[in-house]
């Protein structure tokens, strides 16, 4: 996996709130088709990353390369144009319209009529249901988002997503409110994103939940890459030992003052 | 247990459904209520087309207050704007030789630019908008007062044709409120408009301008305040200094009664015209009896809380089936 290059790569980025030291010098990367799991506290950076990468903040210092080019990230639609899609812990979905109108808002397909461009409704309901169907959510599209589980409006949020044939596909704590059976569907839509070949970032506090399905695993702790190993060279165990070793010094390092 | 919550989700859900059409159905039983007191009056093909004539002026701010409320936002300025574009195009044209066709298009125009001072102050700006659209209101106002201290008559009858005549009134006010429905269903701008109200931080996290999709909102807003000054002079054949005075309650009444929620994001502008006519009904029966004026702003004012506690009950019985599935 490591020959070729990596799909995003973030060189030396820092982002600061204010005196806010969010993220120091972090160096991130992913390749294709890989579910990369960002692990980390409240306040660890982790979410700051990937709002830069998404286009949601601009980055104070640092160099993003996209497919081995060095890019600028602006806005989100320099992101998007990229292939980034992210679905964030607020899940960008908006309650009072139908899944189908979520799926597509702001990239409503058009079709010409009397010289107008107009919404393509048909194209609408009949795209994504096909959507929603590939990650096996049986869900009406005209059905209110807001009417809809939320297991279901985690999975629109996704299917958004891979619609609009994403490279790369950040999840933001999506495992965040839902049922332990709608945990276990939501490990099943990350299986099919690596089977059509999406990158993956999964941030999470969490790790037992990404533990089972990530490639590689990178903690973050206020706003420094501690950790960058790939799954298969540490078990969950020496993974939680090294999280509570981290927590512990920290902890010393506040009472020490 | 599961049966049980199905069949209050159903109801509930069958019960949100009467609500959001509730005006429509208010329409028929107040229409068919005074009808039965007063059958030769109410049951008039004339009488229904003049009750249709008369509400087009308050349609067409009903429509204005409307397209604001989807967005998420008030706009309390509606009146104010009307009545100063109306006295200052009526003011130009008694003045100047200006051509009448081309008058005509003159309250549309400055309603569009008060639209846009809203609009840079809430959209660019992103100021309150129920504060600014207040402040602007008074300057609307002011300048209403240094325009004219008292009614405008003597306009050329081109000008006067469109308000004045009730056909010509019907058919563009028709057409207007089935291109505003259009625009606002099947337009990316108006799809975005719904998005902006619905949820604001998921349409910025989406890639939507929020501060074009604003300003674009309150300029719409404006011009439609515009057109609504034009129907005001035609229907009173004088531009009058108290034009559309006290005419906001009753267009945020005929929205909400319509259907457009308080928080933005729903409701159709069909449905609030629907709104709009349940208010011009009441109004027309409650002439009828011949009820004085100050009873008929206290039903005003009671029907604008029946509004609102209305919209209150769809929200909590939306919350509440939606919580249930």
């Amino acid at each position: 996996m490591k020959e070729r290059p990596p799909l995003v790569r973030m060189e030396k980025v820092n982002k600061w709130f204010g005196s806010v030291h969010a993220l120091c010098d972090v160096d991130f990367e992913v390749y294709e088709g890989e579910v990369v799991g960002l692990v980390g506290d409240n306040g660890a950076g982790k979410s700051t990353l990937i709002k830069i990468l998404a286009g949601v903040y601009p980055k104070d210092s640092g160099k993003i390369y996209w497919e081995g080019r060095e890019v600028e990230i602006n806005s989100v639609s320099d992101s998007r144009k990229l292939g980034i899609e992210a679905v964030f812990q607020e899940q960008a979905l908006v309650g009072c319209l139908s899944v189908g109108e979520n799926v597509f808002l702001g990239r409503e397909p058009l079709k010409a009529v009397l010289g107008m461009k107009i919404v393509d409704y048909p194209q609408i309901w009949r795209e994504a249901q096909q959507a929603v169907r590939r990650l096996g959510l049986d869900v009406p599209v005209r059905k209110e988002v807001g009417f809809c589980s939320g297991g279901q409006q985690q999975g629109v949020a996704i299917a958004r997503a891979m619609y609009f044939k994403s490279k790369l596909l950040i999840l933001d704590e999506p495992e965040r409110a839902l049922s332990v059976a709608a945990k276990r569907v939501l490990q099943d839509f990350v299986r099919k994103l690596k089977e059509e070949n999406i990158a993956c970032i999964y941030i999470t506090h969490d790790f037992h939940q990404v533990f089972p399905i990530a490639d590689r695993i990178v903690i973050i702790d206020q706003g420094r890459k501690l950790l960058d190993v790939p799954k298969g060279s540490i078990t969950m165990e020496e993974l939680e030992e090294f999280i509570l070793q981290q927590s512990l010094a920290r902890k010393e390092g506040l009472l020490k003052g | 247990m599961e049966k049980g919550y199905r069949i209050w989700r159903r109801e509930s859900v069958f019960i949100l459904a009467i609500l959001d059409n509730l005006a429509w159905v208010l329409v028929v039983v107040f229409y068919l209520l005074f009808a039965a007191f007063k059958p030769q009056a109410m049951l008039n093909l004339d009488i229904l087309l003049f009750i249709f004539y008369t509400l087009t002026t308050l349609g067409l701010l009903v429509l204005a207050e409307s397209v604001a409320l989807i967005s998420g936002n008030f706009d309390v300025s509606i009146d104010r704007i009307t009545g100063f574009v109306g006295v200052l195009a009526a003011k130009i044209l008694s003045r100047f030789s200006v051509n009448p066709y081309f008058g005509v298009f003159l309250p549309v125009a400055f309603g569009f630019l008060c639209g846009c001072l809203n609009g840079f102050l809430v959209g660019s700006l992103g100021l309150n908008p129920f504060i600014s659209t207040l402040a602007t209101s008074m300057v609307f106002s002011g300048l209403l007062l240094v325009t004219s201290s008292t009614s405008i008559w003597n306009l050329p009858s081109v000008y006067l044709y469109v308000g004045g005549n009730a056909e010509a009134a019907i058919l563009v006010f028709s057409c207007i409120l089935v291109f505003s429905w259009f625009f606002l269903r099947y337009t990316r701008l108006g799809r975005n408009i719904y998005a902006v109200g619905g949820n604001p931080s998921a349409a910025l996290m989406l890639g939507i301008n929020l501060k074009k999709t604003l300003f674009v909102t309150y300029c719409i807003v404006g011009t439609l305040s515009g057109v609504a000054a034009l129907f005001y002079t035609g229907f009173c054949g004088s531009a009058p200094i108290n034009m559309a005075t006290n005419a906001l309650f009753p267009a945020f009444a005929g929205a909400v009664l319509g259907g457009i929620s308080l928080r933005g994001g729903r409701g159709s502008v069909i449905n609030a015209f629907a709104g709009g006519l349940l208010i011009g009904v009441i109004n027309a029966g409650l002439a009828m009896f011949a009820i004085s004026e100050e009873i008929r702003q206290v039903t005003t004012g009671l029907l604008v809380i029946g509004a609102i506690l209305i919209g209150n009950l769809r929200e909590i019985l939306r919350e509440r089936v939606s919580r249930a599935l």
